[in-house]
């Protein structure tokens, strides 16, 4: 094992009761799968796995509504709720489930314990492969998402006078976290999504910019449907470069949900794995640049559960660590596993993906440039 | 959607005696562009931002300017054009375009003014009735324009659990019509192959 940045990662079996039903798409034994793909790899060492931190009320609700903890805690204990849809419970996005309060907190608690981790000067970064869910709201839950982990460890970095960089790179716009620092200056959010045109959930256009004093502290990069690696890269480096100059970022908080895979049936953007592992790189080199390096990862959306997403977090763990990626994916841990559903969603046979070819990838790759274009344009604009 | 949902209550005015130059004020402080002239509650004219800066431009010629010191009364508008609480929004729309005004003022029924709506009120209620406010899913069904075609769209959406939050449609042809639905799922092509499966033409998500 040749590590040059030692890297936490933070998981719990407790993450295995985050169960939103049999048929649902989010799927928790990816984090499981993750972790037996890295150990299988040797590329992770026992000192360096963690338990989440836990968490008090009050801490959770810096972040969310009373009434809504309330209402979780009470379905957590399968109470039948007359309000649940009001607050985004049980629906067929957010089904309610036993332990949902417990299960919840603990994914928070991992994505805090991983910023405790790089405060204290423990680890230089950190990887929640749990965390991630930033749909969730102020009161509501939504899109698979019951409490905003991101959010809630974001304040505690900028509570303890941090900066704090948040880049979003899940296909989904990463609305929770960006409504919930939308006046915030010590969060700046910057998400790479495909357009809400059609995506869930609608919102992440160029031009939410932030409010108030959190002007210019929002960034939205809507990607055109089949956006591929090339396109991604290119856009990525229009803007971060000018993003972390202007703001001075002193830890960067990634999410990092791989359904911008080609393979990944709720989206439509199309990176290949390789893409991934380029993206992660260059985002270590960025994070190196210009917040000495800080960085705290989770997971996010991924629902090409044992094809995509073991692949693409334990690429990022390698990234985070910065060892190289072995040549075979393992044959032992691809013999460890069955999945459910091998036409649809196989245990990968490599490491890496054949591209698809999309006829209309330059007119894609165009219009992308003149989305960040547009948005440097008018962001120029706010925060002068 | 009716007027009174969406209009702005107790809307600022002034009385006819007040100085151009003060009501000027009024509107710039307040950032509106619509002024209604009132007196003893009753509704006796209106300004608009465009009426008033062309009388405290830079610009005028002398014969203007010396509007300047006339009160509000020589410039307002008049007969103001209203529309009753109870109407429906797209009336409103409607009177507003024909006549080519950004503001309506609101009247109950005793002919009291009770507020006034404008176009921004308008394309607030036009993004409210997309949906696109709410987290949501955008899918797009053409549909023969039949009765019951739509009753059993939202049937399925009811089997699987699955909100609408709003409904567009557009016409297309003389047989059919476009629907564009906003629904409360991120797993929209599940519903969408369960819609073509019930042999659906869904245009969107392919």
């Amino acid at each position: 094992m040749n590590v040059l940045t030692p890297t936490a990662f933070i998981y719990s079996s407790e993450y295995q009761k985050y169960k939103l039903g049999p048929d649902h798409p989010f799927k928790s034994i990816r984090g499981e799968l993750t972790l037996s793909l890295l150990r299988e790899l040797n590329a992770i060492r026992d000192e360096d796995l963690h338990l989440p931190l836990s968490i008090t009320d009050a801490e959770l609700m810096l972040t969310h509504a009373k009434d809504y903890v309330n209402m979780v805690k009470s379905a957590s204990v399968g109470e039948h709720l007359e309000r649940a849809r009001e607050f985004g419970l049980d629906t067929t996005d957010t089904p309610t489930f036993p332990d949902m309060h417990e299960a919840t907190l603990s994914i928070v608690g991992g994505t805090v314990k991983a910023v405790e981790l790089v405060m204290d000067g423990t680890y230089k970064r950190a990887f929640n492969v749990g965390g991630g869910l930033h749909h969730a709201q102020h009161r509501m839950a939504a899109g698979f998402c019951v409490y905003n982990d991101l959010s809630v460890a974001a304040r505690r970095l900028s509570m303890a006078g941090y900066k704090v960089a948040y880049l979003d790179i899940d296909a989904h716009h990463g609305d929770g976290v960006q409504m919930l620092h939308y006046h915030d200056r010590h969060v700046l959010t910057i998400s790479l999504h495909e357009s809400g045109r059609y995506l869930w959930p609608g919102t992440g256009s160029t031009y939410e910019l932030g409010q108030g004093d959190g002007s210019g502290y929002s960034l939205n990069v809507p990607l055109e449907p089949y956006t591929q690696d090339h396109s991604f890269l290119e856009v990525m480096d229009l803007l971060l470069p000018e993003a972390f100059e202007w703001f001075q970022p002193d830890v960067l908080l990634l999410q990092a949900g791989c359904d911008p895979h080609q393979q990944d049936p709720l989206a439509d953007l199309c990176l290949t794995v390789q893409g991934m592992s380029h993206i992660y790189e260059r985002i270590v080199r960025y994070a190196d640049t210009y917040c000495s390096g800080r960085i705290v990862a989770t997971g996010g959306g991924g629902y090409a559960t044992y094809n995509v997403a073991p692949r693409a977090w334990a690429l990022l763990y390698l990234a985070l660590s910065g060892q190289p990626v072995p040549e075979v994916l393992p044959e032992s841990w691809r013999e460890a596993w069955l999945s459910p559903n091998p036409t649809e969603d196989p245990i990968p046979a490599h490491w890496w993906d054949d591209a698809v070819e999309i006829p209309r990838k330059q007119e894609i790759e165009h219009r992308n440039r003149r989305t960040v274009e547009r948005l440097l344009r008018d962001w120029r604009d706010v925060r002068k | 959607m009716l007027v009174r949902d969406i209009m702005t209550r107790h809307p600022l005015s002034v009385q006819p005696d007040t100085s151009i130059h003060d009501a000027f004020l009024v509107m710039q402080e307040n950032q509106i562009r619509h002024l209604p002239i009132m007196q003893d509650g009753k509704l006796l004219g209106m300004v608009s931002n465009r009426d008033i800066r062309w009388v405290v431009s830079a610009f005028v010629t002398p014969d203007v300017k010396a509007l300047q010191e006339q009160t509000i009364e020589r410039l307002m508008v008049r007969p103001v054009l209203t529309v009753d609480e109870d109407q429906p929004i797209e009336e409103a729309a409607r009177i507003m375009r024909t006549h080519k005004v950004g503001s309506l003022m609101v009247l109950n029924d005793e002919d009291q003014v009770v507020g006034i709506v404008t176009g921004i009120d308008l394309l607030d209620a036009i993004i409210n009735l997309t949906g696109v406010h709410q987290p949501s899913s955008r899918l797009e069904v053409e549909l023969k324009s039949e009765p019951g075609e739509l009753a059993r769209v939202s049937q399925l959406m009811a089997n699987l659990g699955i909100n609408i939050v709003s409904v567009l449609t557009s016409q297309t042809d003389d047989q059919h019509q476009r629907f564009l639905f906003r629904i409360q799922t991120m797993n929209v092509r599940a519903a969408a192959h369960k819609l073509r499966e019930a042999g659906f033409q869904v245009v969107y998500p392919q």
